[in-house]
């Protein structure tokens, strides 16, 4: 009598629907094990219900299958390429890259303000120090050369003043 | 499309056909319940059909299954277009419906297509969970009845 309340009660429907909460389902798997009549009254309450779909069913339009073959197939390669970006032979693969690329960069200074910069450019400082000498060799040069003329201008200067003065 | 393009296994292949040809049109049935454009419920149907194919991966599996499932992506998808919360008319795509009172529909309605439960009704409803649980089970039962079971 008592499990004809609770088979009327509906519970079971709420469980079929999925919409029972969790003490409901703990409550219908108990009495399922239990009562072979409720046991048998929710089975053909699922079955009627797959009967339900069935009668409301709707024809896929063709293409369907191979839509959905080809979202699976995209789905499992997201899925592979994820995995191998997380396996660890990818994150050691990635380190030695990473060693690999360090190993073309010349340290500037190795603390807190740390700087790097690629070694091509360990041609273009030393080119840079090379002509900066030259240009300082030319400047003393020409500052000599400016000096020396100036004193001979000076001395041309005094001759012809005294030149003028014996006339 | 040929299997040789795929990236997947043969027998993957047959577990997603034997699936498709046993649930696909009571899955588009049912997601026509909730989703009135028809593009959009194909849509939902091959992204729902994927998702639990591959989740299921060849295990033995039924429509109750099938049904929660797809009443989860649903809800996700509703949530992602701004539709949640809303009752939909379903008694169009289902004469069944028309046998119910008013209020013995929005129940079915609600519960069947969008897994809202007996609580959040009660309260989105303003009745007792008690009444709402009989009037799911009255509609359950006209139905059934109706189709001689």
């Amino acid at each position: 009598m008592e499990i004809k309340k609770l088979i009327d009660s509906g519970l079971m429907e709420t469980y079929v629907m999925g919409v029972a909460t969790d003490d409901e389902v703990q409550q219908v798997l108990l009495l399922k094990k239990q009562y072979p009549e409720f046991d048998e009254a929710l089975t053909k309450l699922e079955l009627d219900m797959e009967i339900l779909a069935q009668s409301m069913a709707v024809p896929p339009p063709p293409g369907i299958l191979s839509k959905i073959e080809q979202e699976v197939n995209e789905i499992k390669l997201r899925e592979q390429n994820l995995d191998r970006y997380t396996s660890p032979e990818h994150k050691y693969q990635q380190a030695e890259q990473e060693k690999v690329k360090q190993d073309r960069y010349i340290e500037v200074e190795s603390e807190s303000n740390q700087m790097r910069i690629h070694k091509a450019w360990r041609w273009v400082f030393a080119a840079v120090f090379v002509l900066g000498k030259i240009f300082l060799g030319f400047a003393i040069y020409f500052y000599l050369e400016n000096r020396q003329a100036q004193e001979q201008i000076k001395d041309l200067k005094l001759e012809i003043k005294d030149i003028r003065s014996i006339r | 499309m040929s299997e040789v393009a795929l990236n997947i296994r043969k027998d993957n292949v047959k577990d997603i056909r034997q699936l498709y040809d046993k649930y696909a049109g009571m899955l588009l049935g049912f997601i026509r319940g909730t989703v009135q454009d028809h593009k959009r419920s194909e849509e939902h149907l091959i992204k729902i059909i994927s998702a639990f194919a591959i989740e299921s991966n060849g295990r033995p599996t039924s429509w109750l299954a099938l049904r929660q499932y797809a009443q989860y992506k649903l809800i996700e998808f509703s949530s992602a277009d701004h539709e949640g919360g809303k009752l939909r008319d379903a008694n169009e795509i289902n004469d069944d419906l028309n046998l119910l009172t008013d209020d013995e529909r929005i129940v079915f309605q609600a519960v069947y297509y969008q897994k809202k439960s007996i609580s959040q009704l009660a309260s989105l409803l303003h009745k007792k969970e008690d009444i709402l649980r009989t009037q799911l089970k009255s509609s359950v039962d006209k139905i059934r009845k109706a189709r001689g079971n």
